[in-house]
């Protein structure tokens, strides 16, 4: 569902499925369990290819709170979920390429 | 026209079966697919969490220019009219990203006065909402 590989100055998450109203509350339950202790984090959503509200609000509460503590990006970011992500204002606090 | 009986054992499994079915039957570039699929997982999932019976009947028809969504709540409909909002929410605000997303992508999105059936009209012509 999500591998979390942390190397020395990066912690890399890389989601494997569709983040929706199914899958999310799991999702949430294995990210909030973690401390987050990096100064660069990187979210590969490559094989991602659907985001819902459910998902968006998992990312923002995960992310809201670190965003002053590291760098935030987002790799493999399709167009759609790119826009999705925009009309919500994820892009303000993360770096989206 | 397309159309089925969603609940919550068979929501994702038929949602998934509907998008295959309008993907043969029409061309849609990947934003308008993706709005298609937004939007049946916003409202059946908010029938699913919030309505007294958790089955919604979806119906799909299209034209040359619109794919109108059809989604009607088999139980006592939804308080729609206070989650509508133009702006989106604050970061810290946990939920209310669901319609405005719909209201963000979609040409047209309306409920019924009970809450019960909500229509979506999405635009298939490049231009008339996102280019």
């Amino acid at each position: 569902m999500i591998d979390i590989v942390t190397y020395d100055d990066k912690i890399v998450v890389s989601f494997q499925q569709d983040i929706n109203f199914e899958t999310s509350r799991v999702m949430e339950e294995m990210i909030q369990s973690r401390p987050w202790d990096t100064s660069h984090l990187q979210i590969d959503l490559s094989a991602v290819r659907f985001i819902d509200s459910s998902g968006v609000r998992l990312l923002i509460s995960w992310l809201y709170p670190l965003k002053d503590r590291m760098h935030i990006e987002m790799i493999g970011v399709s167009a759609p979920i790119k826009h999705i992500l925009s009309i919500c204002q994820l892009d303000q606090i993360v770096d989206v390429k | 026209m397309i159309q089925a009986q969603l609940n919550e054992t068979n929501y994702s499994t038929m949602i998934s079966a509907m998008l295959e079915q309008l993907d043969d039957r029409i061309q849609l570039d990947d934003m308008q697919k993706y709005t298609v699929q937004l939007v049946l997982w916003e409202l059946v999932s908010n029938v699913i969490r919030y309505s007294t019976k958790k089955d919604a009947n979806v119906y799909i028809s299209w034209s040359d220019e619109t794919v109108v969504i059809e989604v009607i709540d088999q139980g006592d409909g939804f308080e729609w009219e206070n989650q509508l909002n133009n702006l989106p929410p604050h970061f810290t605000q946990q939920g209310g990203r669901g319609l405005f997303l719909i209201q963000q992508l979609a040409t047209h999105f309306s409920f019924d006065e009970k809450g019960k059936r909500a229509i979506i009209t999405i635009a298939r012509k490049k231009g008339e909402k996102y280019d």
